[in-house]
């Protein structure tokens, strides 16, 4: 194998390539899609869409009853409360990227951003 | 290696033994479940026999072995979109393997890593094209490294074989 010499120009386009990978990861993850609006479907049907440039609080009906209460805030959305049994809308926590989602099941209500 | 009409016909012999190597070889790794999260993953061995044909022959051997393997593979099992895919990927991750072999100062595994990146990039780019789906460029990162890693696996292992193959000479190989 010899000497670690031999290897010089080998680790200095790998570790060239690593930080190309790791720039390219930033850039890719800072300039991710911020969405315009969050879609709310109750039993995959359109309830309606809240722009997130507006900080709001409004209550999300669930399907066959309960309810769930909407957040937006600083552009992002979350679901702050809810009577559902699990709360896992709740616990998924806030959102504001294009195609992520808060789903509550038992309520069968969708958030989604676009 | 001298253009005597008995080292050409084992030239030709050994490159149509690449070739089997690198179809067997594609198939093979289709089998072997790949544990991370992007699905279509995969090590790139098939590119094994295509750096033994650049290494031990020259960069047309090369370019032969990986077309054809590219072309038979889309006969066998293939569609036409993923006869684009893998002639991008391959073609273009080959073209960046002959350009760093022929500037003589890199090992096996700084030329496979290479590319692996460039194949994952290049099939990206004709994603973009023939999808036209512009969320893929989140994956950019992930598939950077992911061609990285896999290249840098095969690389290795690449170094070993054609080491080995030298060793003994590949005269006596067959």
């Amino acid at each position: 194998m010899g000497s670690i010499k031999q290897y010089k120009k080998d680790i200095l386009l790998l570790s060239f390539l690593i930080l190309a990978g790791l720039m390219v990861a930033i850039f890719t993850y800072k300039g991710e899609a911020v969405g315009k609006e969050a879609v709310v479907t109750i039993d995959s049907r359109e309830y309606g869409t809240y722009p997130l440039d507006q900080d709001i609080s409004v209550e999300i009906p669930g399907y066959h009853g309960g309810v769930n209460i909407l957040t937006i805030k600083n552009k992002t959305v979350s679901i702050t409360d809810a009577d559902c049994p699990d709360k896992l809308c709740v616990k998924t926590g806030s959102i504001k990227s294009i195609n992520e989602t808060i789903i509550c099941l038992p309520h069968r209500v969708v958030v989604r951003i676009r | 290696m001298k253009k005597d009409p008995v080292s050409f016909s084992k030239k030709a012999a050994l490159n149509g033994l690449f070739i089997a190597l690198a179809i067997i070889l594609s198939y093979v790794e289709s089998l072997i479940p790949v544990p991370f999260f992007i699905p279509g993953m995969k090590l790139g061995l098939a590119n094994l026999a295509v750096m033994c044909a650049l290494y031990l022959f020259d960069a047309k051997c090369a370019a032969l072995v990986n077309l054809l393997r590219i072309i038979i593979i889309f006969l066998l099992f293939g569609n036409v979109t993923s006869l684009i895919f893998s002639l991008s990927g391959g073609m273009f991750s080959l073209l960046i393997m002959i350009l760093l072999f022929k500037s003589h100062s890199f090992k096996t595994v700084t030329l496979s890593a290479v590319a692996g990146i460039s194949h994952n990039l290049a099939q990206m780019l004709a994603a973009l094209f023939v999808v036209k789906a512009v969320s893929f460029v989140r994956y950019t990162a992930i598939l950077w490294f992911a061609g990285l890693l896999a290249g840098l696996v095969t690389g290795a292992l690449c170094g070993v074989i054609i080491n080995r193959i030298k060793k003994y000479g590949i005269d006596q190989t067959i």
